[in-house]
């Protein structure tokens, strides 16, 4: 059983992209899909509707392969009814992308409806050392945000970008969870990794449609036990969403 | 019969060293059915002297039926001294370059002369476009080629044997109507990780017969360039595994 923790439709290639991840999931056997739909850095309020609505669209086409994140402009004044109303359809938690940095105060609101309504969020995260997007968040800032709210369940995407400088952030951190979807393919960064935060907390995602086969490749070559391979392609998913089978 | 024409031995000093001696590379070649490595040696690329990896290599592969690629840095002084050594002391069909890391572009005038100097020796020639994700080099930082000056250096090559190692999958179908019209021009499989289907895409700009596999191991896990065989014919796989491009360059 494979459960993708961290996928894509892009507003302006939807189609394309749905029928990429469907075919993928058929290729390489995943089972759930959880996507969030983004497009613009700092998308308005019209703009996260209709992207929210490309996510709802797609668990309804396809309601035994995917489930959604909803996308969240933090800065908006009506994020607390848009993330209310999309949990409320079925969606199993919230993406926060690149409009404020993670552990912004206008954060605060969405991490404290994520925890009364049991539900993780999905943060990018991205140290560049050719440079950052003036808001997007490292692990740092996700470390902030993970103390302020020891009980948010944080799901931090791409370990962090540079597996070597994000989890050294969040190593002890019992709240963060870092997926390894994207595009790190380094040699050894999941034997990294497991050294780093142990097998209990990393999960699978690919970042598809933009990749994501190297993830598996990723976790095949790796050191983990067959065992150990189970709990990051999809046991620890279930306990960061909460869901009991599949 | 298989060729992995981008694979490496050695350390690279950034991280612990997994997996990065010459039987792990063997290993996993003989599991994915790759029976000839064309390496390089990562020490080599951070000497202050490059030959001197190259001869510790050489040391090492010499009767095992892999192939030494000996790396260049055209910056340093005197560059048909490593030439002169390498034919010395070794047998060698290609030469490896790293401008990204070594800070070139390919329009500077060292470069093109050691590329000269490779096609009057009849060696092949491969240029790491880059050299694993330039994000990520928080202590070495990459200074990545302009890709718009390759189409040059290549024309002034003349019928050179080229491989475009590490080129992602948008540079590559960036430079597609190049690849098109050349038969000794080609690109590896090891950056292919921006797309899901990228067999795909490349078959359909037409330069799916400029492919040849290159694993970026161990820099890269062995399987990020083998997985995208998957859900493809195996004639194409046999087809991208078996290129050689030596036989190929001199048709």
């Amino acid at each position: 059983m494979i459960i993708d923790i961290h996928a894509h439709l892009w507003g302006g290639a939807y189609i394309e992209n749905k029928r990429q991840i469907i075919r993928s999931a058929e290729l390489f056997g995943f089972n759930r899909v959880f996507i969030s739909s983004i497009q613009s850095y700092n998308p308005d309020e019209e703009e996260i509707e209709f992207l929210n609505n490309l996510t709802l669209g797609f668990m309804k086409e396809e309601p035994e392969l995917i489930g959604g994140f909803v996308y969240l402009n933090p800065r908006h004044n009506n994020k607390t009814e848009v993330m209310k109303r999309n949990i409320g359809e079925g969606m199993n938690g919230v993406k926060i992308w690149v409009s404020v940095l993670c552990d912004d105060p206008s954060v605060n609101e969405i991490a404290e409806n994520c925890i009364r309504m049991n539900v993780p969020v999905l943060v990018h995260s991205f140290h560049k050392a050719t440079g950052q997007l003036e808001n997007e968040t490292t692990s740092v800032n996700v470390r902030t945000l993970a103390l302020r709210y020891p009980e948010l369940r944080i799901i931090m995407a791409h370990m962090g970008g540079n597996p070597y400088h994000g989890l050294r952030c969040i190593h002890d951190l019992p709240n963060v969870f870092p997926d390894i979807s994207g595009t790190p393919i380094g040699r050894g960064e999941i034997d990294y990794a497991v050294s780093q935060v142990g097998v209990s907390r990393l999960l699978f995602g690919t970042d598809m449609p933009y990749g994501g086969r190297q993830c598996i490749a990723q976790i095949e070559d790796s050191s983990l036990s067959e065992d150990d391979k189970k709990m990051v392609y999809y046991k620890n998913a279930m306990k960061v969403l909460g869901i009991d089978g599949i | 019969m298989g060729f992995d024409y981008n694979c490496y031995t050695g350390r690279w000093p950034f991280s612990k060293s997994r997996k990065v001696d010459f039987n792990s590379l063997r290993l996993i070649h003989e599991r994915y059915g790759i029976t000839k490595g064309y390496v390089s040696s990562l020490d080599a690329i951070l000497y202050n002297d490059p030959t001197e990896g190259d001869l510790e290599l050489y040391d090492v592969v010499k009767g095992t039926g892999y192939e030494i690629v000996p790396s260049l840095n055209p910056l340093l002084p005197n560059i048909e001294r490593d030439y002169k050594i390498a034919d010395g002391t070794m047998e060698y069909r290609s030469v490896r370059f790293y401008p990204s890391i070594h800070g070139y572009d390919y329009d500077c005038p060292e470069f093109i002369e050691a590329v000269d100097m490779a096609h009057d020796r009849d060696k092949a020639v491969f240029i790491q476009t880059s050299f694993g994700d330039p994000r990520l080099d928080y202590l070495l930082t990459q200074r990545m080629p302009d890709i718009s000056k390759l189409p040059g250096l290549i024309e002034g090559a003349g019928n050179t044997v080229i491989v475009l190692c590490n080129l992602r999958i948008f540079e590559i179908v960036q430079l597609a109507e190049f690849f098109r019209n050349r038969s000794n021009l080609y690109y590896d499989m090891s950056e292919l990780k921006h797309s899901m289907f990228a067999i795909e895409e490349l078959a359909g700009n037409g330069i799916l017969g400029n492919a040849v596999f290159g694993s970026f191991f161990p820099m890269f896990d062995f399987s990020g360039a083998y997985i995208h065989f998957k859900g493809t014919e195996q004639s194409t796989r046999d087809d991208i595994l078996g290129r050689n491009i030596f036989e190929r360059g001199t048709e």
